[in-house]
């Protein structure tokens, strides 16, 4: 703990050490800079979602046209596709409602 | 581990049985081939079936899980049946036949454990749809 520094003891319960403590605590603070924000996570759950999507869609094309029979793997992918799908309208049907809640707020 | 990792497993496990059915269906088609590329009479086909560790670099739990791959179809060296039949073309200079080691009777229990299996995963699959569809349930 770094706060001798500060020769008052009160010093020691102002905001900035408080944050200074922090830092040293863990001495991760760049890394929790670094960390993705809400919108990042969001886009890159949309993203896997589109994968499996795209990964059932192709499973099933390869199905269709008798490339690769593979009956079993199709399903699954398919209900791996809809398992996030589902995952994923919950998800934004939930994040709807929080919104709807702040915006309803009476000022 | 997630949820959808579960469902490879199972994958795995349906993967593994449709293999054993093809070698069944390719030895019961076989039951009566005298003659065969390698030489001899069809000689009964079985896959061998290995676990690998589904995630080798993650927590315990995950370590310890599993899922069947086939590594390899390896021939059965039983011994051919002998038959008597000197007009036959494959027959031997003593009048003998070589007919493959198949025994109907066990590629009949085989196909029925291997439908069984299958179906056993199958009902894997579908507990974990249900499970995943009942926790996406809590949010509603």
């Amino acid at each position: 703990m770094k706060i001798q520094g500060s020769s008052q003891l009160p010093g020691l319960y102002s905001p900035s050490s408080i944050r200074k403590s922090v830092v040293v605590k863990d001495g991760s603070f760049e890394s929790k800079l670094n960390t993705p924000s809400l919108s990042d996570r969001i886009t890159s759950a949309v993203r896997d979602l589109d994968a499996s999507q795209m990964r059932a869609s192709d499973k099933v094309e390869k199905l269709a046209s008798g490339k690769d029979i593979d009956i079993h793997g199709t399903m699954i992918a398919l209900q791996e596709a809809d398992i996030t799908l589902r995952f994923a309208t919950s998800v934004r049907d939930k994040l709807l409602q929080g919104y709807q809640r702040i915006m309803q707020l009476q000022i | 581990m997630n949820i959808l990792d579960t469902l490879r497993i199972s994958a795995s496990g349906m993967n593994a049985q449709r293999v054993r059915m093809q070698t069944i269906s390719s030895n019961i088609a076989n039951a009566r081939s005298t003659s065969s590329h390698e030489g001899e009479a069809y000689r009964r086909k079985m896959p061998i079936f290995k676990s690998i560790a589904s995630d080798p670099f993650g927590n315990a739990v995950d370590k310890s899980l599993a899922r069947v791959e086939v590594v390899d179809i390896e021939k059965s060296e039983a011994p051919f049946r002998q038959v008597f039949d000197p007009s036959h073309p494959d027959a031997d200079d003593d009048g003998y036949v070589s007919y493959p080691n198949v025994d109907l009777l066990y590629e009949m229990v085989d196909m029925m454990t291997t439908s069984r299996t299958y179906e056993a995963n199958t009902n894997a699959v579908e507990t974990t749809y249900k499970m995943a569809n009942l926790a996406l349930e809590i949010a509603k």
